[in-house]
């Protein structure tokens, strides 16, 4: 990872109905994106919903002020999971040098003692800036 | 020409717009904050920033003004397609610079000239794509030249632009426009600290107020601990980014007790399918149809929220039950048979036992008749148990005793309410009256609730606020 000099900040809000409910003792663990899927950080939600702030691994700030550098920001995966609600696996959550990110987890209610179908978001499916069909 | 307002959510399909995809209904000002997430960099300088998210908040005010995609028969406001809008990627994560200077952006809007209409604010990348209209890309070397957000706006869009601020039309007040802070007493302040308290019935890391309309330090702290999270700006003071949180997170956790309401009044009601529903069809079934659709649409932001539930099959249910179709993968025909009836069943009631610590209380139901002088009975009692809550906080209001009968103390009880809440000062308690009563009884009874571990309210030290031991 060339000129890696800074971090971003990550925190993980979960919430049930639109934000009406905080859901606490949510599991999440924070991962590379990479092949191997390095555990970085396990984090438990507060009774507000939210985890701390942890720092991740951030490219140069030069990397996202000028167009056309290969490497903007990086990208790590997020999974939570809570015994009363779904599984949600976040990828491509995206990290900019002194940049903190919320991600913002609609959790749904899930049966008990039911294997629930994951849900999953890739934060990175549409690239900023980058696609090619943009002529609104 | 009508004025341009600020939705309070919007609908954003996510796809071509005639492509099969779900849509999702979300907070205007969260989708702005996921807009600007995913169109530009938070590393760009703030002038930069603040042109595009006026672009941006400007051109879905223009798809929401003009109707573009309703009109023409969608059942959502915008795509994320950015062949034809702007992008959004459903569950990412949100730049907290970003998502601060959207909480003050979300409603102002460029338009051009004489115009109210929020200007259609074409723009592009500016580099591999470019068009009449903002280069993202170029905002940056202007914002470091100095550039203003506003001189950045009129260099892509010409001159004779200017900015103006929607009103937001959501069940909730507008920002009053000055800030409320340490030393405020007003009718205002009273709200907040009713609204403050009823969200830490949820949020117990709140802690409680006493209501008496003064923002002392007790709502002071109470306000710190909402912006510590919801990631605010923590200074304690409501100006309009805070204002506006607050009654977006106080309407979704009213929208619970106004769920349970509903749930009560269909309690002794069998929830088994019994015949093939579609839409004009009317009665019992369709009033549960909803009410399952409603507690769905409360959790799930792909089934859109049926706020009417009336036990008519209108065209809101059908859309209600083509996006629960879709979610579910079944044929989303919007016509309700077995199978469809099943899976909604099975949602709602995962939900509903999962859910229970927040499906108590509710908000006590209309008893199908007008209450006025000389009514009798339990609806009475209850109407007087309702307005002493009232009486609580409200010096406005007298106290009664709940005697089941309505006479002329009650009379002029209901008076005080209807002069307090807006509303025709009648002394008859009709179906509006109740709701409004009703509604507002449980936000003073459910925030009197305190958790074990919370801060109860009353001032213990010197400081008098609330302690993180």
């Amino acid at each position: 990872m060339p000129n890696q000099v800074s971090n971003g900040y990550l925190i993980v809000r979960t919430t049930a109905s639109g934000g009406a409910i905080p859901v606490e003792n949510s599991h999440v663990a924070v991962m590379s994106s990479a092949a191997d899927a390095e555990l970085l950080y396990q984090l438990t939600t507060d009774n507000s919903g939210l985890t701390q702030p942890v720092a991740l691994p951030a490219p140069a700030i030069a990397e996202s002020v000028s167009p056309g550098q290969p490497t903007p920001f990086y990208e790590y995966t997020v999974q939570i999971t809570h015994p009363d609600y779904e599984q949600v696996v976040v990828t491509g959550v995206q990290m900019f040098p002194g940049i903190t990110a919320v991600l913002p987890v609609n959790m749904i209610p899930a049966r008990p003692h039911e294997t629930e179908p994951r849900q999953v978001y890739d934060g990175s499916k549409q690239l900023p800036l980058s696609d090619g069909e943009e002529v609104k | 020409m009508p004025e341009p307002f600020v939705p309070e959510t919007i609908t954003v399909h996510l796809g071509r717009p005639d492509e099969p995809a779900e849509n999702v209904t979300i907070p205007f000002p969260d989708y702005i904050k996921n807009v600007a997430s995913s169109e530009i960099y938070p590393t760009w300088p703030e002038s930069a920033i603040r042109a595009n998210i006026y672009a941006q908040v400007s051109f879905a005010l223009n798809r929401i003004y003009t109707e573009w995609y309703r009109s023409r028969g969608y059942p959502f406001d915008i795509t994320n397609s950015t062949a034809y809008d702007q992008a959004f990627v459903f569950g990412r994560d949100i730049f907290d610079n970003i998502g601060s200077i959207v909480d003050e952006l979300f409603n102002e809007y460029v338009v051009r000239g004489a115009s109210v209409e929020p200007l259609f604010t074409q723009y592009c990348n500016g580099t591999t794509v470019t068009c009449e209209g903002l280069s993202q890309w170029g905002t940056v070397p202007l914002a470091e030249q100095g550039y203003s957000p506003y001189e950045i706006l009129t260099h892509f869009y010409g001159d004779e632009l200017s900015i103006r601020t929607a009103p937001v039309r959501a069940p909730f007040e507008s920002y009053p426009g000055i800030p409320l802070r340490l030393g405020t007493s007003s009718n205002e302040v009273r709200t907040l600290q009713l609204r403050l308290n009823r969200i830490s019935a949820n949020y117990p890391a709140i802690p409680k107020v006493t209501v008496n309309g003064i923002f002392d330090q007790d709502t002071e702290n109470a306000v710190r601990a909402f912006q510590r999270i919801f990631q605010l700006t923590e200074d304690g003071i409501v100006g309009k980014e805070t204002w506006y949180r607050i009654q977006y997170v106080f309407a979704s956790v009213k929208r619970l007790a106004e769920l349970n309401s509903e749930g009560l009044s269909l309690e002794d009601v069998s929830l088994q399918y019994t015949e093939q529903l579609s839409e004009g069809m009317t009665g019992t079934p369709v009033r549960i149809l909803q009410y399952m659709l409603a507690v769905v649409g409360a959790y799930y932001p792909e089934v859109p929220y049926l706020s009417n539930i009336d036990g008519v099959f209108g065209p809101q249910t059908r859309d209600a039950v083509i996006a629960f179709q879709r979610l579910r993968g079944l044929t989303p025909d919007g016509i309700v048979g077995r199978e469809t009836w099943n899976a909604l069943y099975n949602t709602y009631i995962t939900i509903y036992q999962n859910q229970q610590e927040y499906f108590g209380g509710g908000i006590p139901l209309y008893p199908g008749t007008n209450l006025l002088l000389g009514s009798r009975g339990d609806a009475v009692t209850q109407l007087q148990r309702m307005i002493n809550e009232l009486a609580t906080v409200y010096p406005e209001i007298p106290t009664l005793p709940e005697t089941g009968f309505y006479g002329e103390m009650t009379r002029d009880a209901v008076i005080a309410a209807q002069n307090l809440f807006g509303l025709e000062p009648t002394g008859i308690t009709n179906y509006l009256t109740w709701i409004t009563i009703a509604q507002q009884a449980e936000t003073i009874m459910t925030g009197r609730q305190t958790a074990p571990t919370q801060y109860p309210g009353t001032p213990v030290g010197p400081e008098g606020g609330g302690t993180n031991a």
